[in-house]
């Protein structure tokens, strides 16, 4: 976390820098001074305030929210603002400890930014304002910020900030600073459309992709087709007689333990445009001869095999209260179990993979959208051998994230390429390479069983869950139980894992959100009625601690967040009313963050409704109704949107088939195959924000996991039918 | 090789080009109008749509041999100041996320409303589920084409 006045300090040009394009005392009468406090921020003698954006833009929306924070105390109108992304260099290394990575994921760049940028623009204000006051020979006090100006209340006078900016570099960075008031932000709470959208509209808004470099060549790559296939031989004779085409490279594989660090090798075909290396890639597929390896015995129902066996088998405990195995066999009159499976799943971005790169004898040049710049440069100064200092990364808005872009092994490739060939490299893949060669979301399982005593109480549960991915080892059951038990086991996985929307909450959330329905069900209770019984009893449980420290605190915290959403939801829906036949509501619950202790003691949590219509085998979507806490919002048009756009991510392996896998290869290829919602599948979503005056949390990602247990929860309300493993094959899904 | 002479944004270029080549990648690499943007190859995903003689088209799996002297019109020229009803209603609704898909929506949308000023809920899926967009802008795709078709009519 920032304080004070140390973002300001800590840079390059401490206390302000003063920069012109040429020598001081041979300044023009026109030239723009450039009062520069930091690397962020700029406001020049023309009036123009720059603010260079740190975080990595994704569609999530947080330049706009950047901005807001700033103009707020700045006091300035956002439209005034003037935004560039800043390249990743060896500046930004420096910055790490006290600002963050300038890495974006875990929907953390809000609550990273919301002190920080507020601070920046109070610091640059009062900087302004004492500008001001030496000029006017007025009292600090008789000079306020106003919409770009600073105004004297004795003579109504007014300094443009821009006429400030040679004054504000004799001025000392204020120590201490006051932030206004939460109730009077005047842009902070207010919806603001993206400040992207005016160039999106006429397609200027410019992706890596969109890059060019004088003197780059074009690259396409063919990847091996398995986890550890090698080319035995291939034959370029064909391609290389092609207009346009250079050449055609052997590209080695980067093994790594962790799949954000690897890259997958095979051949790369170089040109002089992107269609031309395209048709040499489809041509020289046919003409490889492909050493396998022991992954072409591999396969997903293999793998989903080892599945079965494994929860055969003994697997390792990660957390215990109570005796689980003692209550079953005393206790328990009354028991149910349930297996939740979900596949393996790409991201699908819009912009398919690329980077351009340019690898020269010790420096690294980058020119890419990722969602990892600082991440990405580390990990290639390690592969390339290259000193992180010699690194420059510009960074781009990128066509989706989602978590794929975290996993940077494009970039690496591109980089891999372009030192082979000493030049710059734009290496785009085809949508069929991303499909195939994904990080995908990890392969779970999860088990469960639990039971009600003679009373009818809910006192015993035990979890087993198998994952390709240890994050994490089981689920956060919120709801009470007196006796639980969680177990996992750890299976390698036969593609490349990574991280997509949501991560491990994804399946966790929807395990434990399907199984507490059906433990309602068995108790005869409502499943609303029934989760808030056990969100209270938790809370007592938890205030019951000797010691309140941060975890209890955090607890109490988060399970009254959890209440107050489904109290919204329950009036929100009418939850209580009778539907029709063959109509029902299915309910879900979700929070999602991490270091929740840290920030105000809490995470961000979404609950929705899903009401759900069965009839003749058809199951449709009538509405899905969600609400969400997220703490303070900055940007609630913003936040609206990324509701809106997480559940309509979590819909599509809800309808259509995951990564299929044979012969250690993905079966599927495109569009065509793997399929994605379209709109015509799209249901109507109503979004809620509950007002909060409390931290910033997270929003990318917290509404994603609810929606798959709310649908399948409202399939059984709806018809009785439980559906444990998506996507749904029991029904078919209607399309409008 | 061969010459083509291309119509796009009402403007006259001359190309040499392998026949085959799609007109995505003429409009991209050669002429460098990057709004049109390749997302899957085979007239899938709908971002790469361009208007040709006032039609949607998927330009990726056109070749540039088969354009003649047909109008082509990409996002770049579909109004002169972004005015477009479409363009316009887009940022009112505040429709885009990553963006990267919406040139193709935008241009898929303006066709629809050439041809049916006053679109139902029906008219709009079918035109426009051609279209993929992965950050989930579908509610609001809607709620800025029938604005859009208010701001056309008046």
């Amino acid at each position: 976390m920032i304080s004070r006045r140390d973002f300001i300090k800590v840079t390059g040009l401490a206390g302000g820098g003063l920069v012109f394009g040429f020598h001081l005392n041979a300044r023009p009468k026109n030239a723009s001074v450039i009062y520069k406090p930091n690397l962020f921020i700029e406001i020049n003698s023309k009036n123009i305030i720059t603010l260079k954006i740190l975080e990595q833009e994704m569609g999530q929306g947080i330049g706009t929210s950047i901005v807001m924070l700033l103009a707020e105390e700045l006091e300035v109108d956002v439209a005034q603002v003037k935004t560039e992304f800043l390249p990743y260099n060896k500046h930004v290394p420096n910055y790490k400890e006290k600002y963050g990575d300038c890495d974006s994921g875990g929907s953390y760049s809000t609550i990273r930014k919301w002190e920080s940028m507020r601070r920046a623009g109070a610091m640059v204000k009062q900087v302004l304002i004492n500008a001001a006051a030496k000029k006017w020979n007025t009292p600090v006090t008789q000079c306020y910020a106003e919409n770009g100006s600073v105004l004297n209340r004795r003579n109504g006078k007014k300094f443009r900030y821009g006429e400030l900016c040679e004054s504000a570099l004799l001025e000392k960075i204020p120590e201490d600073i006051t932030l206004k008031e939460r109730g009077s932000f005047k842009i902070i709470g207010k919806s603001m459309p993206d400040i992207k959208n005016k160039f999106i509209v006429k397609g200027s808004l410019k992706y890596s992709i969109d890059e060019f470099i004088p003197g780059m060549v074009y690259a396409a790559i063919i990847m091996n087709p398995t986890k550890d296939a090698k080319v035995k031989s291939f034959e370029p004779d064909e391609v290389l007689k092609l207009n346009g085409v250079t050449d055609v490279i052997g590209l080695e594989s980067i093994v790594k333990d962790d799949d954000f660090n690897g890259s997958e090798g095979g051949l790369a075909i170089i040109g002089n445009s992107t269609w031309t290396v395209f048709k040499a890639k489809r041509m020289l597929e046919k003409n490889i001869v492909w050493d396998y390896g022991e992954f072409a015995t591999k396969s997903f129902n293999g793998i989903k095999k080892l599945f079965k066996d494994a929860i055969q088998g003994t697997l390792t405990e990660s957390q215990h209260w109570g005796d689980v195995e003692k209550c079953f066999a005393a206790d328990i009159v009354k028991e149910t179990a349930a297996s939740y499976e979900t596949p393996y799943l790409a991201h699908a971005l819009m912009e398919p993979l690329n980077a351009i790169v340019y690898v020269q004898d010790n420096a690294c040049e980058i020119w890419a959208g990722t969602q990892s710049p600082q991440y990405t440069s580390l990990n290639l100064s390690r592969i390339l051998n290259i000193p992180i200092e010699h690194f420059l990364f510009h960074t781009y808005p990128s066509g989706g994230g989602f978590g794929r872009r975290f996993c940077t092994d494009f970039v690496t490739q591109a980089a891999l390429i372009s030192k082979k060939i000493k030049k710059p490299v734009k290496l785009t893949w085809t949508r069929e390479d991303e499909i195939q060669h994904g990080r995908y979301q990890s392969l779970r399982e999860d088990h469960y069983r639990g039971g009600l005593d003679k009373h009818n109480d809910f006192i015993a549960m035990h979890y087993r869950g198998i994952s390709t991915s240890l994050y994490p080892p089981g689920p956060n059951f919120v709801y009470h139980v007196k006796h639980y038990k969680a177990e996992y086991k750890l299976l390698d996985s036969i593609v490349h894992d990574g991280t997509w929307r949501s991560v491990g909450q994804y399946h966790t959330i929807l395990g434990r959100e399907c199984f507490i329905d059906e433990i309602a069900y068995l108790a005869g209770e409502d499943p609303m009625a029934f989760r808030v019984k056990h969100l209270q009893k938790e809370f007592d449980h938890v205030s019951q601690s000797d010691v309140e420290d941060d975890f209890v605190k955090y607890r109490k915290n988060q399970i009254t967040i959890y209440l107050n959403v489904l109290n919204a939801l329950k009036t929100i829906v009418k939850w209580s009313e009778k539907l029709p036949e063959g109509e029902g509501l299915g309910l879900a619950i979700s929070d999602y963050g991490f270091n929740g202790e840290k920030v105000g003691n809490r995470n961000s949590v979404c609950g929705q409704v899903a009401h759900v219509k069965v009839r003749h085998g058809v199951w449709e979507i009538i509405k899905i109704t969600a609400v969400v806490d997220c703490g303070l919002v900055v940007n609630p048009g913003g936040a609206v949107a990324q509701v809106e756009g997480s559940i309509h991510w979590a819909l599509s392996p809800i309808i259509y088939d995951g990564i299929d896998i044979e012969k250690g290869s993905v079966l599927q290829s495109n569009f065509h195959d793997f399929q994605v919602l379209r709109i015509s599948g799209a249901p109507e979503t109503e979004v809620h924000i509950m007002p909060s005056s409390d931290h910033p949390n997270g929003l990318g990602e917290t509404s994603v996991p609810p929606v798959t247990p709310a649908i399948l929860n409202g399939i059984f309300a709806a018809s009785g039918i439980r559906v444990r493993k998506i996507p749904v094959k029991e029904l078919k899904y209607k399309h409008t | 090789m061969a010459t083509y002479s291309l119509n796009v944004n009402k403007r006259k270029y001359s190309v040499e080009m392998d026949a085959d080549i799609p007109l995505l990648w003429v409009l991209r690499d050669t002429l460098k109008l990057y709004g049109t943007k390749y997302g899957c190859g085979i007239a899938q995903c709908g971002a790469c749509t361009v208007h040709i003689n006032g039609l949607p088209m998927r330009s990726c799996s056109i070749p540039v041999s088969s354009v003649g002297d047909k109008d082509i019109v990409t996002i770049e020229g579909l109004s002169e100041k972004a005015d477009h009803p479409v363009q316009s209603a887009w940022e009112e609704v505040d429709v885009p996320q990553c963006g990267y898909c919406q040139s193709g929506q935008i241009m898929s949308a303006a066709a629809l409303l050439k041809r049916i000023p006053d679109p139902t809920d029906e008219d709009i899926n079918r035109a426009m589920k051609g279209n993929i967009c992965r950050c989930g802008t579908y509610p609001r795709i809607k709620k800025a084409i029938k604005l859009a078709a208010k701001k056309q009519k008046s």
